[in-house]
């Protein structure tokens, strides 16, 4: 249970005396497969807003479609990213599977928007959204630069061919319910680029995981399905259609253009992907999507959710089958 | 009078729902709430409409695979779509244009029942009208 005594004990180092340190503890909603409760630890009178990141059920077993990163590990790649730019939270503690509120951590509250549909709506980020496709694109070549041999050891890395079988894994384990999913992954076999590079991503770079405010991006959050793998995968996959809430017609996250993200990623990296490897990571992130729908289905019927937001997702494989196939037209 | 249908219940629940809880939450409840309520109106959709997906992928599988693929008319798992998909990932069956027209016609019908709403559903009945006017689901010429 999350309480604010259980907060102010862990947070003991960091100067929380008792249950009445910790004010405003609240769940947020949003985060389909993590607790996120914001609460403030107040001391002399000063609150320092906080947030605590926990996942309470046992990490996905290995070749599921989505294998989330430890949170240990994800509190450890926090900060080898800050040190290329990467604007993200401050760590102030990790939880282990011993602690109480375990496993997770709690990092810093940043000030700023992360609803897709406020961001993309709302008259105060309408300067914001001009410059967040470029911004986006400078990010995540810095993130880019992370030394692969610094890394946390759960973060996976495999190549394309090995996650394509984990992909067909998936769709024999969820029983072959979906042609337009195997019509795609047959399609994703065929067509795989020869990378030229590897390194780490952040693997669920999209508007939704965005901290936005009114001069634009303040922060990358959620971090669980870093892994490493092509450079251009991280772009491609923040211009899927299920990213875009809507606003089709702005394929860079609902509000920017291909064009922006290059640019930004080419003024910093010094070379951009193609729009042919872009469109090969948008098939890619549709299947993806519609394999994280499954997987949910999965946690559901198996009892290990039993909530109707797990239930509910499974009705959401048809947008990526209708992704897929509009992605496909004239390419199969 | 007869008793209340299931699509009468399923009505009033969402009615009640969205009328008389969500006014009272907020936050992850007043979520929560909002997802149980679309979740009956996708069951709602689904009675009315899930014998024309079922008849549809009996004729694909006996098109593409013989008549032995169109299992039983009951079977409520869709045995004719997990066969041809089985025959797609083995390399037993050729990705053709009636094929293709097949799978664009049945997303089209599910999306329906899913999420008539969604971003990709409007687009695909602009891209392929033939196919949705087929299915009823052609969008309105004044939209």
């Amino acid at each position: 249970m999350v309480t604010p005594l259980a907060l102010a004990e862990v947070l003991a180092p960091h100067g929380a005396e008792d249950a009445n340190s910790i004010h405003d503890l609240r769940r947020l909603s949003g985060g389909a497969n993590m607790e996120t409760w914001a609460f403030d630890l107040v001391q002399d009178g000063v609150a320092e807003p906080l947030i605590l990141r926990r996942s309470p059920l046992v990490p996905g077993e290995s070749g599921t479609a989505v294998s989330a990163l430890p949170l240990s590990a994800e509190a450890a790649l926090l900060p080898l990213v800050a040190e290329q730019g990467v604007p993200v939270p401050t760590v102030l503690c990790a939880l282990s599977e011993s602690d109480t509120l375990g496993p997770g951590y709690i990092m810093s509250r940043e000030r700023g928007e992360a609803l897709p549909g406020r961001i993309l709506a709302d008259d105060r980020y309408t300067a914001a959204r001009r410059h967040l496709a470029r911004q986006c694109g400078e990010t995540l070549a810095r993130l880019h630069r992370v030394n692969p041999e610094q890394l946390p050891r759960e973060v996976p890395n495999q190549t394309l061919a090995e996650r394509l079988d984990g992909h067909q894994r998936s769709l024999d384990r969820f029983g072959n319910a979906s042609l337009v999913h195997q019509l795609a992954l047959n399609w994703l076999r065929q067509h795989a680029p020869s990378p030229q590079r590897h390194c780490l991503l952040h693997g669920d770079f999209r508007n939704g995981n965005l901290l936005v405010d009114e001069q634009g991006l303040v922060a990358v959050l959620d971090w669980e399905l870093a892994h490493c793998g092509d450079p251009a995968e991280d772009l491609g996959y923040l211009c899927g259609n299920v990213w875009r809430f809507g606003y089709s017609d702005k394929p860079v996250g609902g509000f920017g253009d291909y064009d922006e993200l290059l640019a930004g990623y080419r003024e910093v990296a010094g070379w951009a992907p193609d729009m042919d490897t872009i469109h090969y990571w948008e098939v890619f992130c549709a299947l993806g999507w519609g394999l994280v729908c499954l997987t949910m289905v999965d946690l559901y019927r198996s009892g290990a959710d039993p909530t109707l937001e797990r239930a509910a997702v499974g009705r959401r494989v048809s947008e990526s089958e209708m992704d897929l196939l509009l992605l496909l037209e004239d390419r199969l | 009078m007869s008793h209340t249908d299931a699509k009468e219940l399923l009505a009033a629940v969402q009615g009640f729902l969205r009328q008389s809880v969500l006014p009272q939450l907020e936050g992850f409840d007043a979520y929560t709430t909002r997802v149980a309520a679309n979740s009956l109106a996708i069951v709602s959709r689904e009675i009315a409409a899930r014998d024309d997906i079922l008849e549809l992928d009996r004729e694909a599988g006996s098109r593409w695979l013989g008549p032995a693929a169109g299992a039983s008319p009951d079977e409520e798992n869709h045995p004719a779509a997990r066969a041809l998909s089985l025959a797609l990932r083995d390399g037993r069956l050729q990705v053709s244009g009636a094929f293709i027209d097949y799978l664009r016609e049945r997303t089209l019908r599910q999306m329906a029942i899913d999420n008539p709403r969604y971003s990709g559903f409007k687009q695909a009945r602009q891209r392929w009208p033939e196919l949705a006017a087929a299915a009823g689901l052609a969008e309105p010429s004044n939209s």
